[in-house]
């Protein structure tokens, strides 16, 4: 997720473009940059780094530019350094970009330009766009664009401008949010509103395929196969006050519905469907290297952690390869058995936990191979292990985690299919996967369309003091997560524990005032789940159900139900966890807590 | 209300019988999907792998979309009559739904939708589906989704589809229904005592068969003299057949003429078995029949089950073929058959050779049997030979067996 501004209009565009890009930080800071466009030529500034964080940037600012585009920066492709910060431009320095979004086939197009002469100055996906502008450009940009566009694979949103057309300023969609704000003789481009609302509230949402030629006066869009589109100007309903967040009234909140297109983002360009496997570029593994590998330790902390339990489940059911967890501060001080034969794989969000980063170095140290699965790209932990695979769930800011969670799910499912599909796992099976993957953005969307009712159990729930969180199989560290999230932001006492360890000790807290939230969604065990449970209603617990939709096996038992439609069961604590995480949030709010930075939390946790 | 039938991510994994046809178009239960959809009077568009949209549009009409109520029907559903009238009861409530089993649609009906069928591919339907308005249905209806399920559902479903197709046709005595310039030789003794018997068109019964119902025999067939069909056999059109037949499949234009026995099975078209070929579909030790499928065991839940046998392949004279194989496209079978058998391989594997079938001798050989059969070898024909010889070359050497090339 990055964040673009662009404008053509009658005033100085600096301060716009600079005031646009800072309400747009929330969608990514590694780095920033602008082009302006002065005369004919461009202007281009760019840097590592916060755009808040930057001092007197506006005098380097050129003043007579009436047009011009800025960017503020997610890292996919390439770390966060100068170079790779957008703008982007082509060999001539004549054709500027700003991307939002994922190209997946950027390789075979780098080459393919390449071979054409065009010579490429980052490690980012989207220099080629830059570069297929200008192969294309023949005194026509829109035509350039339309091109281009039918030769990119991936999302983005795109805004362009150049010195071969001073006052114009281009925008293109095709799975990137673009939003187009109309002014009084001027225009405006961003990604999404709230860069635009403190000049004006008209504006025009481009859809896929679309795109949008503004001049100071005039706004013209078509798509790839209609020259002119007449579009709806929607009047924007809020002012610039809640700006970041999206309308939500909290990141987290704003995190939990943004899960759809993270964990699309998650998968995009990964899916081989001709070879019914995964391709994950960051690992740097040869075939053999993957298939001598005897060993998975799966490290992290907090719901880190969680995700690398369902991970174990992952790789042991599917790759049938032995897989341990750990946290990473006790698998540091332990002296861990560790060989060559085994791989590491560190999960952690921001790829700057202390612990986490110190496991990795002594795994290293001790000789086995190391991986990260990471959502900051260039972060310690990525770079420590110097292979990996990123998470593209944009930048994360509620301190309870929520998106990063469930793609570190998917990424973790992802790598567990690659090595299966290595190990004989049949095609078929992994076509069910895949598939099953590629509904999972619709699935979540569809989880989250009943939010209401989950808002209308936590009236019903939070003045409770304990709550108990049951789950098995893959559903057990999804019972650990649920409880997490509770305490971290509504600072309620919860457990999770797997259900059949009730009977063990912890039923002797049941009681009515002890509420059990139950995942009970379609498995082979859930015949014993329904047991488990029975105990607990016995004692008069109240029992809160995450259910399989139109399955009714746990009607007699549960209080409350909420169903998540059905996936495969390795999939499924990516759906039932966002339930738990609704919950969570819901109950923190009408507790009055402070959602997106509870006390004595941080998000990143850089000290052991 | 249009409907539209699909192929999605398995459909091109029901191998070999998907290799060469879609999946709507496997007969069984007496017709096959798209027939038995196009019988209730619906329009019905596909989307089916792209390498197999010419040789789909010779066989089957695909109208373009014009309404917006729409049901689709996943081309893996088995054909049966009872559960289609059940789902377009359905559709009358206008109410959307969705029936889903193993992660994969089987019915979605839209009383509204817009969709461009060239924007959508296989890959994006079951999303884009999914990502409507919507409720699922609880019950759980049958897919395909193994080969041999085939065979499963053909025997389950099919004498309840034959009550619904017998209405074509004419009654000549209690039980049996034919279609026009039908030729029975009065010595054929048809029992009809468990199921009906069909025989279709244009189609000659030899002195002394046996047929016992329920079966199916399509257009133009011959059923030489003393041949036993029994039991849950769909004989397609341009097929000739001897022998003993038990609960079988056979594909348009396979020739199983001679003496030998057929048992739980499913043979392609252009088929051809050399006598005395027989097939086991028991195993000694009565036990649940397993196969091994992309290199995996899987457990059928079925005691009887004989083999699966791709289009273009044929057998030589007195091959045997051990319980629940499956042999590919354009093979040439010898011997005893103790494994599964990739597509276009010269199968000896019992006098110590196995080396690839040559794809210009597949080409050379369908000309051949296609002259005899009247039909013209087109580059539509040709093409989906390629294709399937390029999309088989893992199968050869995964196969695990040391292929002498």
């Amino acid at each position: 997720m990055c964040g673009i501004v662009g404008y053509t209009g009658f005033r100085s565009c600096s301060d716009i473009l600079l005031k646009g890009l800072k309400c747009l930080e929330y969608r990514g800071y590694d780095s920033w940059g602008f082009t302006f466009v002065v005369g004919k030529e461009l202007f281009t500034i760019k840097k590592a780094g916060k755009i808040s964080e930057a001092e007197n940037i506006i005098n380097k600012f050129p003043e007579e530019s009436f047009s011009g585009i800025g960017h503020t920066r997610w890292a996919t492709h390439g770390s966060p350094n100068d170079i790779n910060a957008h703008p982007h431009l082509d060999c001539k320095e004549k054709i500027a970009i700003c991307h939002n979004g994922i190209i997946e086939n950027y390789g075979e197009l780098k080459k393919w330009l390449q071979k054409r002469g065009h010579i490429f100055k980052s490690e980012t996906d989207t220099e080629v766009i830059a570069h297929l502008l200008e192969e294309f450009y023949q005194g026509d940009m829109l035509s350039a664009i339309k091109k281009a566009m039918l030769k990119l694979v991936g999302a983005f949103g795109l805004a362009i401008i150049s010195g071969y057309e001073p006052d114009t300023l281009y925008g293109a969609r095709r799975g990137s949010p673009l939003v187009v704000g109309i002014g009084d003789r001027e225009m405006f481009l961003s990604s999404d509103v709230n860069a635009l609302v403190t000049h004006t509230r008209k504006v025009v949402y481009l859809d896929d395929d679309e795109i949008v030629k503004l001049t100071p006066t005039s706004f013209k869009i078509c798509s790839l196969d209609k020259d002119k589109k007449e579009k709806k100007i929607h009047t924007v309903p809020f002012d610039a006050t809640s700006i970041e967040k999206g309308g939500f009234s909290h990141f987290m909140l704003k995190e939990i519905f943004e899960q759809p297109e993270s964990l699309h983002n998650a998968f995009r360009g990964r899916m081989d469907y001709e070879r019914a496997t995964v391709k994950l570029g960051g690992l740097e593994l040869t075939e053999s290297e993957l298939l001598s590998i005897k060993r998975i330790k799966l490290l992290g902390c907090g719901t880190s952690w969680h995700a690398a339990l369902v991970g174990k489940y992952l790789f042991e059911e599917l790759a049938r390869i032995p897989s341990e967890v750990d946290y990473s501060s006790e698998f540091r001080y332990r002296d861990p058995i560790l060989s060559e034969d085994d791989l590491v794989i560190a999960i952690s969000q921001s790829g700057e936990t202390a612990d986490t980063l110190a496991a990795v170095r002594e795994a290293k140290r001790k000789g086995a191979k190391v991986l990260g699965i990471c959502n900051v790209v260039g972060s310690s932990i990525a770079r420590e292990c110097g292979r990996g695979v990123y998470l593209h769930a944009g930048p994360e800011i509620g301190v309870a985690s929520t998106k990063a969670f469930t793609s570190q799910l998917l990424v973790l499912t992802l790598l567990a299919i690659l090595f299966a599909r290595l190990k004989g796992m049949p095609r078929r099976d992994a076509l069910i996967a895949l598939n099953a993957i590629e509904a999972l953005p619709s699935l979540a969307e569809r989880v989250l369309k009943k939010a209401k009712k989950i808002e209308d159990l936590a009236n019903s729930l939070y003045t409770y003091k304990n709550f108990l969180y049951v789950g098995r199989g893959y559903q057990y560290p999804i019972a650990l997560e649920g409880a997490l999230k509770l305490k971290e932001i509504s600072y309620i006492h919860a457990e999770g524990i797997p259900a059949a360890e009730l009977k063990h000790g912890p039923i002797a807290l049941v009681d009515e005032n002890m509420p059990t939230v139950v995942l009970a969604t379609e498995s082979h065990i859930l015949d014993k789940v329904k047991s488990n449970v029975a105990e607990i209603k016995a004692r008069k617990g109240r029992i809160i159900s995450i259910v399989t939709e139109a399955n009714h096996e746990m009607d007699d038992l549960s209080d409350f139900k909420f169903s998540v439609p059905p996936t495969p069961h390795y999939l499924a604590p990516i759906l039932s966890v966002i339930p738990l995480q609704l919950l969570a949030y819901y109950v923190a709010v009408l507790r009055g807590c402070d959602v997106d930075k509870p006390r004595n939390l941080a998000k990143s946790v850089t000290v052991e | 209300m249009q409907v539209i039938i699909f192929e999605d991510h398995l459909a091109g994994e029901l191998r070999p019988v998907t290799l060469t046809r879609s999946a709507f178009g496997i007969s069984l239960c007496g017709t096959n999907l798209y027939e038995l959809v196009r019988r209730k009077g619906l329009k019905i568009s596909y989307i089916v792998r792209e390498y197999l949209k010419d040789m789909c549009s010779q066989d089957f009409l695909n109208f373009p979309l014009e309404d917006e109520s729409l049901l689709f029907i996943n081309a893996c559903f088995p054909p049966v009559s009872s559960i289609l009238d059940k789902i377009l009861k359905l559709t009358e409530e206008k109410k959307p739904f969705v029936a889903q089993r193993d992660s994969r649609i089987i019915f979605a009906f839209f009383p509204t939708l817009k969709i461009d069928l060239k924007k959508l591919d296989r890959k994006s339907l079951t999303s884009f589906l999914l990502e409507q308005d919507y409720s699922f249905l609880e019950e759980k209806f049958p897919l395909i989704n193994y080969p041999f399920e085939i065979i499963k559902y053909n025997q389950i479903y099919f004498q309840e589809n034959l009550e619904e197709l017998k209405k074509d046709f004419k009654e000549i005595s209690e039980g049996v229904f034919v279609g026009k310039n039908v030729e029975i030789h009065p010595t054929v003794c048809m029992d009809t005592e468990d199921g009906y018997i069909i025989v279709d068109d244009n189609t000659k019964i030899g002195p002394f068969a046996y047929l016992k119902g329920p079966i199916y025999i399509g257009k133009n067939c011959k059923i030489i003299e003393r041949t036993s069909i029994k039991e849950a056999c769909h004989i397609s059109h341009h097929c000739k057949v001897g022998g003993e037949v038990e609960c079988s499949i056979i594909e348009p234009y396979s020739n199983k003429q001679h003496h030998g026995f057929l048992g739980h099975s499913w043979v392609g078209s252009w088929v051809n078995m050399g006598a005395g070929t027989s097939i086991s579909n028991l195993k000694n030790t009565y036990g649940e029949v397993a196969v091994i499928y992309q290199d995996k065991k899987i457990p059928t839940g079925m005691q009887f089950l004989g083999c699966i046998i791709g289009d273009y392949s044929k057998t030589a004279i007195n091959t045997s073929i051990f319980t629940g194989k499956i042999i590919g496209v354009a093979s040439y079978l010898y011997g005893f058959i103790t494994t599964n058998v990739p597509s276009f391989c010269n199968y000896a594997r019992s006098f110590g050779q196995i080396t690839e079938h040559h794809l210009s001798s597949v080409v050379k050989t369908q000309k051949r049997m296609f002259e005899r059969r009247n039909v013209t070898q087109t580059q539509i024909h040709i093409k989906l030979l390629e294709d399937v010889y390029n999309l088989t070359k893992d199968e050869r050497i995964m196969s695990g067996e040391s292929l002498s090339l």
